[in-house]
């Protein structure tokens, strides 16, 4: 059975003044799968999910979203949502006069769900948005999100300013839904470790450009550790691709490629070198580090 | 779901309408406050202009007579003038357009959707106006029959309300779609439109002729003497400014 | 606590709703009857404008004082069931008085001056039409920009009423 694709970005590219947030952008997304957006601060995650949404248009190139241009184009745009932190509903409405405007422009709104989700999270619906407190307000935007039951849900930072129980319940509450209802869910989160076992894929983005887009699984296996002496770490590496390298005296720790053979890691073994899996949250780290040598203690302004 | 395949038969008119309808009930619920304000100000000020009467009733000298010339059909038109022009001007600015955005809508939809909006919401206003003023002319008749120094003249009639109501509707959406066209050209660019302004009223003080120029177009809509021709005069400018205010819009990113 | 705050919203807007019928159903007829009173022979006094000066005159049936020469309407309304008094001057000019209902084809005449006169203080309550009518001339007194096109005036028993008025002619 041939899968759909539901994002297509070719040479997608946007510029704001003299910024490049997007720069190039070439990938293709599956529908039905949830997918993390990952990448630093100003990497152009959430430009890539505004320009997914319809709210920027490209600059150069194109994205289009289940075969048809984005911009302006209405069936495609009802058949998404986009949730983020700067959400602004008219702050003078109730929360149920909003969900009841989620039902009226969402098809597939499933208002049982959303109303119980407003009762699972303790959210008073005739409370006025404005009064709502940043945490209260991630979650009400959460059930706005799940509750669309968009083709297509955009969650940029969707835990922003939730504590850590009520993150995991949201992961679990977006786990279970998913799997009843399938769709393309897209997350751009920092917090990668907490919501790596709901990916299936990731697009590591860095200034704009494509770093990385593999699965899940290829991304856990990606990189290795080698820990122990540096004189036999630091000249093995030399013709490997490093990740990363710290020294501590005799002693180094770097990140490389994983793609050893059966000498090599024969090799390491017998030098007392410690060989450990790299986790998926420091390959992203480690492949979207900026040019800079070191840490803060040799940065020269 | 075969998303791609339902997109690919053109003829999809449904998420257009929903959209639209959707963005229509979320303007008019969104300045329902706007309304209860509006009445509430109108009401009291008929209250105020009847117990002002009542007073100057209560407490005149003999042979003394007094003139309340009131009207909350007067009042109400001014009122509304002002709050719906202000309220165009407003609904223009990046907070007001990212709200609308927040839900699926596309800008030709944004546009249609404000300009039927204008006219409900105008037609609204007015009509809460109107029920206001037969409270006035009710509470007038009691009094009138209560007090036997109280006259009560009522110039209102059908023949003059429904004219009345139809060119006051006309002015609004003239009014509106100038504070909207207005707004939109502002937001897009401050600098160039105050720019513009400025020298705009630099050459109307040093020149004549663009002063002139002011007084024709006043002329136009003001000192038209047929009621057809000033509403037809009325909406074509409303519409015209509308279309013009779609020109930036169209292009318009949202959420920068 | 917000279900009863909500149960008493809903309780004031149902006892809002309720006052506000009561008031139309009470009202509506007198304002109907007020604005809506035709002017037939059975039901209306005629009064000649010779005859004018001092006239007692039934109050309940609405009053058309009718001159001959012009064939001007005036219609005036009372509420009261005693006698309505009115007094009307003669200008210098022994033309026309008054017309506060225009007549649909001739003899243009526009209401230019009323005046009541009391053995007591009294107040005149106007409720004026749409404003944006003022640029039409049909519904505005070039000499006192009274904008009224038509208007009824309720005089209450035992005051006078002195009404003037002038042709004019297109």
């Amino acid at each position: 059975m041939s899968v759909e694709k539901v994002i297509e970005c070719c040479n997608l590219t946007k510029k704001f003044n003299m910024k490049t947030a997007l720069n190039n952008l070439t990938f293709s997304l599956d529908e039905n799968k949830i997918i993390g957006l990952i990448g630093r601060n100003g990497a152009g995650k959430t430009t890539f999910l505004k320009t997914c949404a319809g709210y920027i248009k490209p600059s150069a190139g194109s994205i289009t979203i289940w075969g048809e241009k984005v911009f302006n184009n209405i069936d495609v745009l009802s058949n998404m949502i986009f949730v983020d932190e700067e959400i602004q509903y008219d702050t003078s409405s109730r929360l149920k006069d909003i969900i009841d405007l989620g039902k009226t422009y969402y098809k597939s709104w499933d208002n049982k769900f959303a109303l119980k989700l407003a009762r699972y999270f303790n959210l008073d619906l005739n409370l006025k948005y404005k009064k709502l407190s940043r945490g209260m307000k991630t979650q009400f935007n959460i059930i706005m999100g799940l509750s669309s039951r968009s083709p297509l849900t955009l969650l940029d930072e969707p835990t922003l300013g939730l504590d850590a129980a009520i993150r995991k319940e949201f992961y679990n509450i977006l786990l279970k839904d998913y799997m009843e209802n399938p769709r393309t869910i897209i997350i751009s989160s920092h917090l990668l470790s907490e919501i790596e076992s709901l990916l299936e894929e990731i697009v590591l983005i860095k200034e704009g450009s494509l770093v990385l887009h593999e699965s899940v699984e290829t991304v856990q296996e990606y990189g290795i550790y080698l820990n122990g002496k540096k004189d036999i770490i630091l000249p093995f590496i030399q013709n490997k691709e490093v990740l990363n390298v710290e020294v501590y005296g005799n002693d180094a720790v770097a990140a490389i490629k994983n793609d050893l053979n059966k000498n090599e890691t024969t090799y390491l073994s017998e030098n007392s070198i410690d060989i450990s899996k790299v986790p998926m949250q420091d390959v992203c780290i480690f492949l979207t580090k900026s040019k800079r040598e070191g840490g803060f203690d040799e940065f020269e302004a | 779901m075969n998303l791609k395949h339902e997109l690919r038969n053109k003829g999809y008119n449904e998420n257009n309408i929903r959209s639209l309808k959707s963005y229509i009930k979320y303007i008019l619920k969104s300045n329902k406050r706007s309304v209860l304000i509006f009445s509430s100000i109108l009401f009291g000020v008929v209250l105020f202009n009847m117990i002002i009467a009542l007073l100057i009733i209560k407490f005149s000298s003999s042979n003394s007579s007094s003139t309340v010339n009131s009207g909350a059909l007067m009042s109400g038109f001014i009122s509304v003038s002002i709050m719906a022009s202000v309220s165009a001007l407003v609904w223009t600015s990046k907070a007001e357009v990212n709200k609308a955005f927040v839900f699926p809508i596309n800008r030709q939809i944004y546009a249609l959707g404000n300009f039927i909006s204008s006219i409900m919401g105008s037609f609204i206003f007015l009509i809460i106006t109107s029920l206001i003023s037969i409270f006035e002319i009710l509470m007038g008749n009691l009094i009138a029959m209560i007090f036997n120094n109280f006259v009560f003249i009522n110039e209102i009639n059908m023949s003059n309300f429904i004219p009345g109501f139809f060119v006051s509707l006309s002015y609004l959406m003239l009014f509106i779609a100038a504070s909207y066209c207005f707004g939109v050209y502002f937001v897009k660019n401050k600098i160039i439109v105050s720019a513009i302004l400025g020298f705009v009223f630099i050459l109307a003080i040093t020149f004549p002729w663009p002063r002139q120029a002011i007084v024709e177009v006043f002329k136009f809509f003001f000192y038209e003497k047929s009621i057809a021709i000033s509403c037809l005069k009325l909406w074509g400018t409303a519409m015209i400014l509308h279309i013009a205010a779609f020109i930036p819009v169209r292009s318009m990113e949202v959420k920068v | 606590m917000s279900r009863q705050n909500a149960g008493k919203v809903k309780t004031l807007s149902l006892v809002i709703v309720i006052i506000a019928i009561i008031m139309l159903l009470v009202f509506l007829p007198m304002l109907y009857y007020a604005t809506n009173t035709e002017l037939s022979e059975s039901n209306t006094n005629y009064v000649n404008y010779d005859e004018l000066d001092k006239i007692e005159i039934d109050a309940s049936k609405p009053i058309s004082l009718d001159y001959s020469r012009t064939s001007a309407l005036v219609k005036l309304e009372s509420w009261e069931n005693n006698y309505l008094k009115i007094t009307a001057k003669k200008g210098a000019d022994n033309k026309l008085r008054a017309e506060i209902t225009r007549n649909e084809d001739y003899n243009k005449i526009t209401l230019t001056d009323f005046g009541i006169s009391s053995d007591e203080g009294y107040v005149v309550y106007t409720t004026q039409t749409w404003l944006p009518l003022l640029q039409f001339d049909k519904y505005r007194d070039s000499r006192f920009n009274s904008r009224v096109y038509e208007c009824t005036i309720n005089i209450p028993n035992g005051l006078s009423l002195d009404v003037r008025g002038n042709r004019y002619y297109d």
